[in-house]
């Protein structure tokens, strides 16, 4: 056989490196500067681009999409032409994604802090930017195909499995749950509504968990660790189950983020089972990983790059077993919306997505720079100070959870709640939060002693921009090994297994979306419930610009002890015409669904101008910016067709008449406001935002009214 | 040999164990039939936590068994049985105690009971697993230090309990893939993971089939249920409790306890509106003579706990015990007359004091029986 001489492309390898650096360090004190806005609520700094509720989505965007994201791209881009035996198939594609990439980065850091989002969690970037992600996407998916099309290895190793039903997971959930119809350039609506977008939404936020921060990172995990601790993966027949059970249940298990919520029962169960399903497949990976430690341990003692490993996968193995515990609905009923679910997220960002970067990076720099790590001591200390951040983030975010969740339901023996001021059980937290930024801080600090260490080394080593390396071509044809395990085939076949892999990811999806969008019993429509007035509409627009989802829910679950807070709890059909939908998922104040009617509008323009003026000790943000800007109401009437075409009841030509009614109902709240010795020009933005909390879940009652 | 001797304390503790089962099921027989307990989910998940947990056990005591030899085992062996028969016994007492006090309340549809029975039944397990593998921790110590020569052919423990094949045979494991100079072991499937994700499945069918097919409440049923649970529990309390003051029979409290109380209220809940004093802002000025909605302390009483909700005064009722209520309706009145600085202009109607309570108040009788319980159930 002939051998072939070829070079690895480390320079792209390096360019994600430095961007997971440097987007790590944002993403992460971002995060910190989040957290301690919640302890001091003056570092909102009172200016719209500092708020919690814009810089929130900052930082779940950064470490999500830049930090893990790059890292994804260092891990594959370094692992794959090796595993692969070839270069990467086209280096203008690897920098045409390496630099579209960082634009589409750039351009989310600009516009979430201008408020420019889609209101939709983990996937607020609004449409030319989804568009963008799309087509990068693609070019990424190319540049791995066209690799290991020209592969000199005949099969294709675990980790490129995963690779792939990452990319092809992650464009089908991407462009599914990014359907919205443009209003303008930055404005678009969601095309499903309420229940419906609900359900695509966490059937995607559930996925980006699973194919964005778990499957590339399982890949990464089977080529870096046995790489690193020199021992043969542990089992090959593990892999294979664990790997198609694992792509195959989570895509069915979004709806645990729905439990006890508006969404029909059945489907609310199949997330259930689908979640507990998902444990075995989800610690076949940490399996794998950890025995293949076998033989090693003595090794780990000595190796830090192996000790972040084993903790990412120890963590990962954690936060898998408790998901599927709090998908059980007894134990939701207590964790969801509290910081529990926060606790959790950060199990898995800060010990399996953080540490196993760390790791990667730690072994892969020396590497491609042919030196030594500058400092083992440091790396180590990194290690230790990151671990002790990791324990003091989950810690008090457990604690606060339980406290929080406990003190919402309590009762006292007369049958009123015993907390009824929500905010009691929000300021009892806040030495909680405190100790969650100290753990932060640390983890932080370990971040930016990993910089210096590798800046250290990188200075002192020579860069190998390209790596020579050869390996025979591949045969034209091979005839398969007798009696070689059944799996042998697919691996053979690159294109059949992403067919295979499509096939498998989009079944839970059609099983669950189909019937709840066709059939009509799922949603019981509700006649009282109306499509909002103009100036709400415009309100709402102001709800989702401002984030207002980061900190409040839209969702009366059914407990006594929220429709004792809140009343009546959220029905279905009460949805329909919310286009997106704004349920939530944490409440770090209270649920809004209910709060129509309940407070007069001076309370609302009081509280929006100085929280602590109506609840002292708030830590809400101010937002005196809505006393001075005038609405734009340039797009009403685009906005008001755009609804009707996405099957909100306008009567048609209702654009021409919008911004008259709209400045009627404006008039209204001033002079409500007046009586209340409160004088402001009926064009500010507040007026509709205030139009807006006063008609959320208030169609309802008219109904019960006619009863 | 001393295989014979570590079956028969494997043997006793089997016993011990159904033994408590056995003890259990006498306890439950009466509230359920057999049909009811089969479609239980919480039934179904303890008796899995229940069986996997005895799965584990026979594993470890089979690793004990493997490892030990005689003398060694019936020492701790000993120890170990008189440890869990006393456990045993003793969180069986407990647990009938515990049930006898709380027969009305369920855990995911079983009895408290049941529900403990089942719980004492998994910690005895824990603990069984725990001692056995302290047993196993000392028996690789001592083989270590006594029998260095044996200790080689040993299997190791984690070994066993994932039947993999040991580090130092691996070579016959080894598959003849290379990638990158990555290799593959192709050990078998972990039993213990193998047959828990069998589980899930079974359980995940068994779950769906309950909720969906089966008797499981709907997340409607389990809302209403609650909400009409404790209603009765309310109404039992509110039987024995002098809480069942309301507008109609509410009197002006005067002595300084109360009105502290009240003040504390005002301040947390009512001053934003009405201000520190009194003087009125968002809302109504509260220390004149003139009231919206009538200033006698049954009206007040009223206007706070029904609220009135069109002009931006919310219902308390949720919020405030009737009690409650009452404390800060009286210290409202004693404002009367204060003349803060600032004060909100005139609202309302004039309200002369004399002319209240006699005239105001619709002495209706019956109704306040009826809404002493309004006044905590309104959602």
């Amino acid at each position: 056989m002939e051998i072939e001489k070829f070079s690895y492309d480390n320079k792209i390898v390096k360019m994600f490196a430095y961007a997971t650096i440097i987007f790590g360090l944002v993403g992460m004190t971002v995060g910190l500067l989040v957290a301690l806005q919640l302890v001091f609520p003056a570092l909102n700094f009172g200016f719209e681009m500092t708020s919690f509720g814009r810089v929130r989505p900052l930082h779940t965007n950064a470490v999500i999409f830049a930090f893990v994201g790059n890292g994804i791209f260092m891990g594959v881009y370094y692992s794959l032409q090796r595993l692969c035996k070839a270069r990467m198939f086209s280096d203008l594609l690897s920098r045409i994604h390496f630099w579209g990439w960082q634009l589409i980065i750039l351009s989310a850091a600009i516009t979430l802090p201008l408020g420019i989002t889609t209101g939709k969690e983990y996937a607020e970037l609004e449409w030319p930017i989804d568009i963008a992600i799309a087509l990068i996407w693609v070019v990424f998916g190319i540049n791995m195909f066209g690799t290991i099309l020209k592969r000199r290895e005949r099969h294709l190793y675990v980790a490129i499995w995963f690779y792939i039903a990452t990319f092809v997971t992650v464009a089908v959930l991407h462009i599914v749950n990014s359907f919205e119809l443009p209003v303008s350039f930055l404005k678009s609506y969601s095309i499903y509504a309420g229940v419906q977008d609900a359900l695509v939404q966490w059937w995607y936020g559930h996925n980006a968990v699973a194919f964005f921060l778990t499957t590339p990172y399982l890949g990464l995990m089977y080529y870096f660790m046995p790489k690193a601790a020199n021992r043969p993966v542990y089992s090959y027949r593990l892999s294979i189950i664990h790997f198609w059970a694992l792509i195959f249940i989570y895509i069915w298990a979004g709806p645990h983020h729905l439990l006890y919520t508006a969404l029909p029962d059945w489907a609310q169960s199949l997330g259930v089972v689908f979640s507990v399903m998902l444990i075995a497949p989800s610690w076949g990976g940490m399996i794998n990983g950890l025995l293949t430690l076998r033989g090693a341990w003595d090794k780990v003692r000595e190796d830090v790059v192996l000790k972040f490993m084993v903790v990412a996968v120890t963590a990962y193995g954690m936060a898998t077993f408790e998901g599927p515990m709090l998908s059980l609905k007894n134990v939701n009923a207590i964790a969801h919306f509290t910081d529990w679910i926060i606790g959790h997220v950060h199990i898995g960002g800060l010990g399996w997505n953080g540490f196993l970067t760390f790791g990667i990076l730690y072994w892969l720099i020396p590497r491609i720079f042919k030196t030594e790590l500058y400092s083992k001591k440091l790396a180590n200390w990194h290690f230790w100070i990151g671990t002790l951040g990791i324990v003091l983030y989950a810690v008090p975010m457990y604690w606060a959870g339980f406290t929080q969740s406990f003190m919402w339901k309590e009762f006292t023996p007369e049958g009123m709640i015993k907390y009824p001021n929500f905010l009691e059980t929000v300021t009892n937290l806040i030495p909680l939060y405190a100790l969650r930024a100290t753990g932060g801080t640390l983890y932080l600090i370990g971040a930016i002693m990993m910089t210096y260490n590798l800046i250290k080394t990188i200075q002192a080593g020579n860069f190998v921009a390209n790596e020579e390396a050869e390996a025979p071509a591949l045969a034209a044809h091979e005839e398969p090994h007798k009696g070689e395990h059944w799996h042998r085939w697919i691996e053979r076949r690159p294109v059949q297994m992403l067919v295979l892999s499509l096939v498998l990811i989009l079944i839970g999806g059609i099983v669950e979306m189909v019937p709840t969008f066709l059939i009509k019993s799922n949603i019981p429509t509700i006649s009282s419930v109306k499509p909002y007035t103009p100036l709400e509409l415009e309100g709402r627009d102001i709800y989702i610009r401002e984030g207002c989802y980061t900190c409040h829910s839209q969702m009366v679950r059914p407990f006594r002890s929220e429709t004792a807070r809140y009343g009546e709890y959220s029905k279905a059909g009460e949805y329909v015409y919310d286009h997106p939908f704004q349920w939530g998922s944490k409440r770090t104040g209270p649920d809004l669904h209910r709060v129509g009617g309940k407070y007069p509008d001076s309370w609302h323009f009081n509280h929006f101008l100085d929280p602590t003026s109506m609840s002292p000790g708030s830590i809400m943000p101010t937002y005196p910016w809505l006393f001075e800007k005038t609405l734009n109401t340039s797009l009403t009437a685009k906005k008001i067709s755009a609804m009707r075409s996405l099957g909100v009841p306008y009567p048609e030509g209702y654009e021409e008449q919008a911004e008259a009614d709209l400045k009627k109902q404006a008039e209204q709240i001033v002079d409500n406001l007046k009586k209340d010795k409160i004088e402001i020009m009926s064009d500010r933005e507040v007026i509709a935002l205030i139009a807006y909390m006063q008609r959320l879940g208030v169609d309802i009652k008219a109904q019960t009214a006619s009863k | 040999m001393g295989i014979n001797r570590s079956l028969k304390s494997i043997a006793t503790i089997a016993l011990m164990l159904f033994a408590g089962v056995a003890i259990a099921q006498d306890v439950v027989k009466e509230p359920y039939t057999a049909n009811e307990i089969l479609t239980n989910a919480m039934f179904w998940t303890l008796s899995g936590i229940t069986l996997i947990l005895f799965f584990i056990i026979v594993i470890l005591a089979g690793a004990v068994k493997n490892m030990s030899d005689f003398w060694k085992l019936s020492k701790n062996g000993f120890k170990t049985i008189a440890l869990i028969a006393v456990t045993v016994l003793s969180a069986d007492a407990m647990a009938q105690d515990a049930a006898a006090a709380t027969q009305q309340i369920t855990y995911g549809g079983l009895t408290s009971t049941v529900f403990f029975l089942f719980l004492v039944v998994i910690f005895v397990e824990l603990f069984i697993i725990a001692s056995l593998f302290f047993i196993l921790k000392r028996l690789i110590n001592l083989n270590k230090t006594e029998e260095l020569v044996e200790v080689v052919h040993q299997v190791s423990f984690l070994d066993k309990f994932n039947a993999s094949v040991a580090v130092e045979d691996e070579r016959d494991i080894l598959l003849d893939h290379n990638y990158d100079g990555i290799k593959e072991l192709d050990n078998s499937l972990p039993p213990w993971w193998k047959y828990g994700f069998y589980f899930t499945i079974v359980w995940g069918i068994a779950y769906l089939i309950y909720f969906h097919l089966g008797s499981g409440p709907s997340s409607e049923k389990e809302y209403n249920d609650e909400v009409a649970l404790a209603q009765l529990q309310i109404e039992e309390f509110m039987k024995k409790s002098a809480n069942a003051v309301d507008e109609n029979n509410v009197t002006l409290a005067s002595d300084a306890g109360s009105l502290d109380a009240g003040k504390t209220i005002y301040m947390d809940n009512c001053a934003a509106c009405h201000g520190r004093l009194g003087e009125g802002g968002v809302g109504p000025n509260l220390t004149d003579d003139y009231w919206l909605h009538g200033g006698s302390i049954n009206n007040i009483f009223k206007t706070i706990k029904y609220g009135v909700p069109e002009k931006g005064m919310k219902a308390w009722q949720a919020e405030l015990s009737p009690s409650q209520i009452r404390q800060v309706a009286s210290f409202i009145k004693s404002l009367y007359g204060t003349n803060p600085p600032n004060a909100k202009e005139k609202q309302g109607e004039l309200y002369k004091e004399e002319s209240s309570a006699a005239n105001e108040t619709t002495t209706e009788k019956e109704a306040i029986t009826i809404d002493s319980t309004a006044v905590v159930t309104a959602k």
